[in-house]
């Protein structure tokens, strides 16, 4: 299609920058959906990279992340690379005009956050934090329940992400590196209570290093926040599960007219027995990384509405590095006053 | 055989205790000697039901009566005490209702006097006698050292005195922590050594107490533990509430939901859960007589229902003080 005299793909390209675990869902969503077209796929491992164009059907791969960011073929980029490189990635994108699908958490430090929303401003591109509760088919339906009132005012929450310990790489295992289990998995229910319950004013944890895989990293948290609306609720995030630990989400909230839970250990639709080995999954194709992913590309060809802004990242954020702030301390955060940085 | 008294059905509990010294009477392990309540009304209805060989509401009488042996305090929390001490001192054992006693003199008094005298003083730790908790206390090694426990004691909101400040003492923390705090510090034999509550706007509005409430705690060891013991559960839910914990260990995890054993059932009074897991209340009073025939300790002594008072005296310390609270300042 011309317009005066623009080549117009009817397709957005895309490049793909990391080939690991969640690369590979959200290259899974990509394909299902329309306009959209993998261009090339990035990974430190140039093997890596060909196995994951390869299983893809993508043309292209980069083992220099600097030119897949900055490849004048690409519109966007879906960076899913480790949580420490997403500054320094992101702010490389935006320079170069790419819109970015950034996988959470947005950074592991805030100033590093404020860095990367800056610059997407500066550049006038789209920068979209992929939170995928927020397109998560049961955490939506609870979040429209609440907000038809059908449990009244929200009172009490709690909340649950267990799993072992993430061995499939190393850069879990490091503070730095991840942010612990809080920044990287608590930062999941965070984000999706400040959207459905309201702002957090206060938060109080324990937790530490419990797992041998763990170098560094807090891997088991257990937190309550306290809302502004005077709602609390209770959390626990855990890379220190045992091994045969099904992974476990739980969503639960009284309200002054009822009481709503959500439990995926009783909603799977499947599970396979095959030996020693258990699967145990609720399979949804046009799932929250495909509605994320949707709701991105409809963000840049039409400019439609999302349901996350960059500066809900850097809040929950915050919330995430006031968990971990409180375990250091021992004390409860106040998340305004408290110095996060 | 045990003679008992119940004191009191003002705590639901008795009703079920009742019926447990009856099934138990049937084979020939205990009496049901008397009623004692401060509530004519409830006195004669519940002595319809019951039948024991006698009424009183008269405490002091019930005191003097030789032939009851031991007695099982289910008053209002805040009259634990009154009722317990005349009992002890007239040589009878005791089973008193959690939690043990609303202040932490109280409860050290009952707990001092029944030592002084020689009786034998148990709290109503039911948990302990739940065969599912048993299990896990028989299993917990398996584990390794325990790194976290994860617990709720979610109930239904009682009303009536328990939302009543003078008799109940409190709401939610008061009614719902020690069920837990005692399991967490039977499980892992180590004591609490502080605690912090965070308690939200009341689910039902215009109550005089907390319907809600979070605990986060440290054991001894630093071991974190947590508790959410809200009356969060609507009239209308299917069961009454639950006991759950998950528990982190070095070597696994166990999780306990004690309360899981339910037939469910639909008619024309709703959606519900029937229960049809282990009688608890009839094992606990069971072992109760036990303690006293053959003049052993009690699983659940006086000072774990003291011990447990003192986790809940702390969460409502801290909520003052907006910090958590170490278990020897409530001591002081």
């Amino acid at each position: 299609m011309i317009i005066s005299g623009v080549i117009l793909s009817n397709k957005i390209l895309i490049n793909i920058i990391g080939a690991g675990f969640i690369a590979n869902e959200l290259a899974r969503a990509l394909m299902m959906l329309d306009h959209v077209e993998i261009y090339g796929v990035y990974s430190r491992s140039i093997e890596k990279a060909r196995e994951f164009a390869r299983r893809h059907n993508i043309n292209n791969i980069y083992d220099d992340w600097r030119r897949a960011v900055s490849d004048p073929h690409v519109e966007a980029v879906v960076i899913a690379t480790p949580n420490y490189t997403h500054k320094e990635i992101s702010v490389e994108a935006a320079r170069r005009g790419k819109h970015i699908f950034l996988e959470k958490p947005i950074a592991t430090r805030l100033r590093d956050a404020r860095e990367i929303i800056e610059e997407a401003e500066r550049n006038r591109v789209k920068l979209f934090v992929g939170h995928c509760l927020r397109y998560w088919p049961e955490y939506v339906r609870v979040r429209e329940m609440i907000l038809r009132g059908e449990i009244g005012e929200p009172r009490i929450v709690r909340v649950y992400r267990l799993s072992s310990f993430p061995k499939w790489s190393i850069w879990h295992r490091y503070m730095s590196f991840s942010g612990g289990v809080a920044v990287d998995l608590a930062i999941h229910d965070i984000d999706y209570l400040r959207w459905s319950i309201g702002e957090v004013s206060k938060v109080y944890a324990v937790g530490g290093v419990y797992t041998k895989y763990s170098v560094d990293a807090i891997d088991h948290v257990m937190y309550i926040l306290e809302f502004e609306n005077e709602a609390i609720g209770y959390g626990e995030a855990s890379w220190a599960m045992p091994e045969s630990f099904p992974f476990t989400t739980y969503l639960e909230i009284a309200g002054t007219k009822g009481l709503l839970y959500v439990d995926n250990r009783s909603t799977a639709t499947y599970n396979e027995y095959i030996d020693d080995k258990i699967i145990t999954s609720s399979p949804y194709d046009k799932n929250a990384y495909y509605n994320e992913l949707k709701a991105f590309i409809r963000w840049i060809l039409y400019d439609e509405p999302v349901e996350i802004r960059p500066e809900d990242a850097l809040e929950s954020l915050r919330i995430a590095l006031a968990i971990n702030k409180s375990i250091e301390k021992k004390e409860v955060i106040d998340v305004k006053k408290a110095d996060l940085e | 055989m045990i003679r008992f008294a119940i004191i009191s059905f003002a705590h639901m509990h008795a009703y079920s205790y009742a019926r447990a010294v009856k099934e138990l009477e049937r084979e020939g392990r205990a009496v049901l000697e008397a009623i004692y309540d401060d509530d004519h009304d409830r006195l004669r209805k519940t002595s319809e039901i019951y039948r024991p060989k006698k009424i009183y509401n008269d405490l002091e009488k019930l005191a003097e009566d030789k032939d009851v042996d031991a007695v099982i305090i289910t008053s209002e929390n805040t009259k634990h005490k009154k009722h317990a001490i005349p009992m002890i001192m007239s040589g009878k054992h005791v089973l008193v209702e959690k939690p043990i006693a609303t202040r932490y003199i109280d409860a050290l008094e009952m707990v001092e006097e029944a030592k002084r005298v020689g009786v034998k003083f148990q709290t109503a730790f039911v948990m302990r006698y739940h065969d599912a908790s048993v299990f896990v206390k028989r299993r917990i090694k398996e584990i390794g050292r325990v790194i976290s426990i994860t617990s709720t004691n979610h109930g239904k909101n009682p009303m009536s005195w328990f939302v009543d400040p003078e008799l109940s003492g409190g709401g939610a923390l008061m009614d719902h922590i020690v069920h837990v705090a005692d399991l967490i510090r039977w499980y892992t034999e180590k004591e609490f050594k502080e605690v912090i509550a965070f308690v939200g706007k009341n689910i039902i509005k215009d109550l005089m107490v907390e319907d809600n409430g979070l605990v986060i705690g440290r054991l001894e060891d630093d071991t974190p533990v947590s508790i959410d013991c809200s009356w969060s559960r609507p009239s209308k839910w299917p069961v009454w509430g639950d006991v759950y914990m998950h528990i982190l260990g070095e070597r696994g995890a166990i999780v306990l939901n004690a309360f899981n054993q339910n037939i469910y059932l639909s008619d024309e009074e709703g959606f519900r859960g029937v229960y049809y897991g282990p009688d608890a209340d009839k094992n606990m009073i069971e072992s109760f007589i036990n303690v006293i025939e053959r003049d052993e300790e009690p699983l659940a002594s006086g000072l774990d229902g003291l011990r447990a008072l003192e986790v809940v005296l702390a969460a409502y310390r801290s909520l003052e003080l907006k910090r958590p609270v170490k278990i020897s300042e409530i001591r002081m």
